[in-house]
């Protein structure tokens, strides 16, 4: 067994997971309920090994590192996060409509890690400027950051179909949450976000300290991370004023990880010299 | 804002207090911030004219866009926005200060609204006093307990001082500027190229170009390039010393991510290069004898070929040479001049020694022995603001910790009887995160019934 194998069979998982959480959400099936969770939690489980093996193996290789310092891997914790912070919410909450929005975001981190041809899988050594102990702290924390601000944007999505959608029908949004208790919990996943990716713009600053002397050079990836705290503060700050709770904060949200997914691959199409991540 | 209706406020500061005004520059910010990773930074002169037109280049000139983030509007924005924390928390300080040293705790402000749960008890409210109390006091500060006619009520209060982690977190932000600030007034980044075996006591500035005098010396005793089977680096090593009066002070290996601090001035592993070889031996071929002879020379050094038929001058050593665009890396030069002929160029890369059978000359020229030195490329910098930014990160962190973890709560119980059952009722307030808030109160109340 590898980690690749254990890895592409984890996508396949998350994709069940997601199915059977949208199927639960639009047919109201409580079952599908249970089988989601439960598909959610052997992905995770997968995931982890997939992730302790890959670990393991670049030892057996002998250039022994975390497994954090590509896109691939990237990618693959990424996922691991999405459904670990989702999980917890779950598991506090019991607001399984949000699986429908989250567990998909899972799933498609890992599918695109998985299948898209241009990442490559194999197990790469470290250029001398990743080998830091303050790499695993940066990456770890950006990427936890990441993965509220995504489920932030999930359950901004359900708000703005809550907000802007009309079935009488179906009854599909009725399904969904009250919009008070999105709307805190919109809050409580960017506040959570903001302090992790605060984290993770530290930790990156200290780093490129003890690498190169300098904590910040407005290279196109930090400059990225900075837009993207800013759009977060300017979301914290606008509920302080009339009337921006709710749908305004929604489309933030939408706004916000858009700045998030540009800074993780947008930025490999500009000019720059930040080389983790291409 | 409380205090925007005051009438002493003037204009200015009502402006510096409004969110809207932070809103405004925060979009700003951002929006710049991007533009400056579309318009390539630093670049050449020459290459905005190709990029952007006449005008659009000299409209990048006079806004500073081929600099942006260094330019006075942009440092200005950054400058209102500090303003704007600065004055914002002032305004806001006595209101928190206030609430984070009172004692007072008004418990008919909590009784005004619905309580969060109620529920039942067989016990009499004598009975449930002590252990209500005792409990409340495990988790709360407790801050009174009334006895009613038919009853009791105790309160009390956790968390004031998470009012704190706003103004903190605003604040670090303003520490870490005044640190960036104090770093680049006071502080320096430079560069030097040490050969290996050899040593330097100053170095040149970044910003000026000016050369600065570092009252010490550096020494690279040796430079060394680890690699992994692969072919890609491991590590770069340079192995320094500081030296004053000929006295070695400090001895260090220093690694891409382990530099070496002497006198708060810190020496990163930044870049290498080839040095010119001191000795060289060369091997000439004649085509038609198969002789060959064996010269030791320098760059710089010409040499008589056998029998008097010409000679070879070793021009230069080319620290990247390209033979029909194609990478050759380090070479020897020359210049071979036979007697009735026109000179030629002779190249001798390191990777090929006999490159020069290729050009199929009369003589064969080749490369026997080098010695292949290396100098380290140090970073040099001093950042005295360094303690500042790093404080303002950990007070940052700590601030949006306790904004995101801790809350200001209150909490009332009060139990009456009726008919000779008693109710509780608990009453509370929070200051955030109301869900949670919500199921605490749910898991106190399973507690309480189990007492
Ligand atoms: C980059 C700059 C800034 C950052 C990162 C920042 C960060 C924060 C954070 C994390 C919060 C807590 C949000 C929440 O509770 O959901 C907050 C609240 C607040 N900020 Fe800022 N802030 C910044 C600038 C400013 C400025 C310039 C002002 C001045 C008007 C300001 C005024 C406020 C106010 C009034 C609150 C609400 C405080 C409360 O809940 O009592 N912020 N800020």
């Amino acid at each position: 067994m590898n980690s690749s194998l254990i890895l592409s069979v984890t996508t396949f998982v998350y994709g069940a997971a997601a199915f059977f959480y949208i199927a639960a959400w639009i047919f109201n099936v409580k079952s599908a309920e249970k089988a989601a969770t439960w598909t959610l939690i052997l992905g995770i489980f997968g995931n982890t090994i997939g992730l302790l093996f890959r670990w393991k193996e670049s030892y057996d290789l002998g250039i022994g590192h975390a497994p954090l310092s590509n896109l691939y891997e990237s990618l693959v914790f990424f996922a691991l996060v999405i459904a670990l912070v989702y999980l917890v919410l779950e598991k506090k909450y019991s607001i399984k409509t949000i699986g429908a929005f989250a567990t998909p975001l899972a799933f498609f981190s890992m599918a695109y890690a998985s299948l898209s041809p241009k990442i490559g899988e194999t197990i790469q050594p470290l250029m001398p400027a990743l080998k830091s102990n303050w790499l695993i702290a940066h990456v770890v924390t950006c990427f936890i950051g990441y993965a509220a601000f995504a489920l932030a944007f999930g359950i901004g999505l359900m708000f703005m179909m809550a907000s802007w959608g009309n079935d009488s029908k179906t009854g599909l949004l009725s399904r969904l949450p009250e919009k008070s208790i999105m709307d805190e919990l919109m809050h409580k996943m960017v506040m959570f976000g903001f302090l992790f990716l605060t984290g993770g713009i530290i930790t990156g600053a200290v780093w490129a300290n003890s690498a190169w002397g300098r904590y910040w050079g407005w290279d196109p990836k930090e400059t990225w991370s900075l837009i993207t705290w800013f759009v977060y503060a300017t979301l914290l700050h606008v509920r302080f004023m009339k009337d921006w709770r709710g749908k305004r904060i929604a489309v933030f949200t939408v706004i916000g990880f858009a700045a998030v997914l540009f800074t993780y691959f947008g930025v490999n199409y500009l000019p720059g010299l930040h080389s983790y991540g291409s | 804002m409380s205090t925007s209706q005051k009438p002493s406020k003037n204009l200015v500061w009502q402006l510096f207090i409004s969110v809207k005004f932070t809103v405004i520059v925060l979009i700003l910010l951002a929006i710049t911030s991007a533009a400056g990773t579309i318009i390539p930074q630093n670049g050449d002169p020459q290459q905005y004219i190709e990029m952007y037109g006449t005008f659009g280049s000299s409209l990048i000139q006079v806004f500073d866009l081929f600099d942006m983030y260094h330019s006075w509007w942009f440092r200005s924005l950054m400058g209102l926005l500090t303003i704007n924390i600065i004055i914002c928390t002032i305004d806001r300080w006595p209101a928190t200060w206030r609430i984070i040293t009172s004692k007072k705790f008004n418990p008919e402000q909590l009784l005004t609204k619905k309580p969060y749960k109620d529920f039942k008890d067989e016990r009499t409210p004598v009975d449930l006093k002590p252990l209500y109390t005792s409990f409340m006091k495990k988790q709360y500060t407790v801050k009174g307990v009334h006895t009613l006619q038919n009853g009791f009520r105790v309160y009390g209060e956790k968390g004031r001082w998470s009012k704190l982690g706003v103004p903190v977190v605003h604040m670090s932000i303003v520490l870490i500027l005044i640190g960036a600030l104090v770093g680049s007034f006071w502080g320096f980044d430079g560069y030097v190229n040490v050969p290996e075996g050899g040593s330097a006591d100053r170095i040149r500035l970044r910003n000026s170009n000016k050369i600065m005098e570092l009252g010490f010396k550096v020494a690279c005793k040796d430079f060394n390039i680890e690699y992994y089977e692969s072919g890609a680096v491991k590590e770069y090593r340079s192995a320094l010393q500081i030296l004053k009066n000929d006295k070695v002070l400090l001895e260090k290996d220093i690694i891409v991510n382990d530099p070496l601090k002497f006198n708060g001035i810190r020496f990163f592993q930044s870049s290498y290069g080839a040095l010119p070889p001191e000795n060289i031996e060369i091997k000439i071929v004649s085509k038609d004898s198969q002789e060959p002879s064996i010269y030791k020379t320098k760059i710089g050094e010409t040499i008589q070929l056998p029998g008097n038929s010409g000679e070879l001058t070793i021009t230069r050593f080319n620290k990247d040479y390209h033979f029909k665009k194609v990478e050759l890396g380090q070479a020897i030069e020359g210049e071979l001049r036979l007697n009735d002929k026109d000179p030629v160029k002779i190249v001798l890369p390191y990777k090929y020694p006999t490159f020069d059978k290729m050009r199929k000359g009369q003589w064969i020229i080749s490369l026997e022995e080098y010695d292949n030195k290396f100098y380290t490329g140090l970073q040099v910098r001093r950042d005295p603001g360094i303690f500042l930014v790093y404080l303002g990160f950990i007070l940052i962190l700590g601030g949006c910790w306790v904004i995101f973890f801790s809350s200001h709560q209150k909490i009332l119980l009060e139990v009456t009887t009726v008919a000779e059952i008693s109710q509780t009722k608990i009453f509370g307030s929070t200051t955030r995160n109301k869900m949670d808030f919500k199921q605490r109160i749910e898991k106190m109340a399973n507690e309480l019934k189990l007492l």
